[in-house]
């Protein structure tokens, strides 16, 4: 073989080396998005389901979800993932039996300031106004909700924005995304868990 | 931040002003909105109606000229084109003209509402809703008391999700509007709540 022929040889060998890493690479992280739902349901003794409707030629509704008890606290997740012609849409709620005597009350927890303060709630935890902003109508609710346990398992969570919602009997949180790591799935559920005043 | 700044912000992104919001509160039109929503989409309609002109004109014209330069013998092929021509331009013209008649009765049942001053008062949480997808531009949208209105992203932006407001409409025109009360807010974000959880626990 000539210079040129060992070259050419050893270019596609590293080609073929670089394709076989990437599809290694993502197969890998697509089994371990897989393995989220079904592996929170180990930790935390909960009941898996995944659901699909649709098929590649029709619109597309996929839910995971997580059903059951942990710690004494009923606990549910839905993770969705819909199409809708072009659009594509995400979301993922975390719900839980509200405590008792909890006024109904929405709130945002973000990771970047509000455009207008108007809304902004201040805990008081100045760690914890540091690094996220709350924003909500009720401020007396979010202040009785977002306890320094609550607090610890929000600062946890990686979601840019994240909405809880306190209605009677209900406490839900919920953001518009599905989880692809632990931490995005385990943070919300850990959240949820410690506002039902359960530790996780 | 105080709720006059908040509200100014709004009204600046939005084009509204505090006289006129505290007009709209009492129940009334600020004299500017009277004005401002009798005027709107006239100008649409006179465009509309001279483009509609312009593809009729231009269509019988462009295809009485291209006739004229066919001789005394035209081809079934040649005729053929003049009929499309003509058939384009009178197309063309007719979509202008039901559009410009749409905007016009569109108009006249906003103008009734202006000069009746009938507003209409929107109330409950507040519903964001962004819209993104890959070749479109980004939709931006907030929902209150069961209807949603478009709006630029710095004021989407300004609102808060699930936080109460108050909206007052004439028409199909979003005049004004302010955050409400946290007490008449958490009635509002109890029935969103209901609505999201479903029944997902029972």
């Amino acid at each position: 073989m000539t210079e040129t022929e060992w070259l050419q040889t050893g270019a596609l060998a590293a080609g073929a080396v670089a394709v076989s890493g990437a599809i290694y690479a993502v197969a890998r992280w697509m089994r371990k998005v897989d393995a989220l739902f079904p592996e929170a349901a180990k930790k935390y003794g909960l009941t898996f389901t995944p659901e699909q409707r649709g098929s590649a030629f029709t619109n597309v509704v996929q839910s995971w979800r997580l059903r059951g008890v942990a710690n004494g606290t009923p606990l549910e997740v839905i993770a969705t993932y819909e199409t809708r012609g072009r659009s594509r849409m995400r979301s993922t709620l975390v719900a839980t039996q509200a405590p008792a005597g909890l006024p109904p009350c929405t709130m945002n927890i973000l990771r970047q300031p509000p455009a207008a303060k108007m809304h902004l709630v201040p805990t008081g935890d100045a760690q914890f106004d540091s690094q996220r902003w709350v924003t909500s109508d009720a401020p007396a609710v979010v202040r009785a909700v977002l306890t320094p346990a609550v607090r610890t398992e929000l600062l946890r969570c990686p979601q840019s924005e994240l909405r809880l919602v306190v209605t009677e009997g209900h406490l839900v949180l919920s953001f518009p995304n599905t989880p692809v790591n632990e931490v995005e799935l385990h943070g919300p559920m850990d959240v949820v868990l410690a506002a039902a005043n359960k530790a996780p | 931040m105080s709720t006059s700044t908040y509200l100014e912000q709004l009204g600046r992104e939005h084009g509204f002003t505090l006289a006129e919001l505290e007009a709209n509160r009492q129940g009334a039109l600020h004299p500017a909105q009277i004005a401002k929503g009798t005027r709107k989409g006239l100008a649409s309609i006179v465009v509309l109606t001279v483009f509609g002109a312009l593809s009729l004109g231009g269509g019988l014209i462009g295809a009485y000229a291209f006739y004229d330069g066919l001789g005394p013998e035209p081809s079934s092929v040649d005729l053929n084109a003049v009929y499309a021509i003509a058939g384009a331009g009178v197309v063309l013209a007719l979509l202008f003209f039901v559009g410009a008649r749409r905007t016009f009765v569109r108009r006249r049942a906003r103008t009734a509402a202006f000069v009746s001053a009938r507003i209409d008062v929107l109330e409950g949480p507040l519903n964001k809703v962004h819209v993104s997808g890959r070749g479109v531009p980004d939709q931006y949208t907030f929902r209150v008391g069961g209807r949603s209105f478009h709006t630029s992203e710095k004021l989407w932006e300004l609102l808060t999700q699930g936080a109460h407001y108050t909206c007052y409409c004439v028409a199909d025109q979003l005049l004004s509007f302010a955050p409400g009360s946290a007490d008449s807010g958490s009635a509002a974000s109890r029935r969103m709540a209901t609505k999201a959880v479903g029944t997902a626990l029972t």
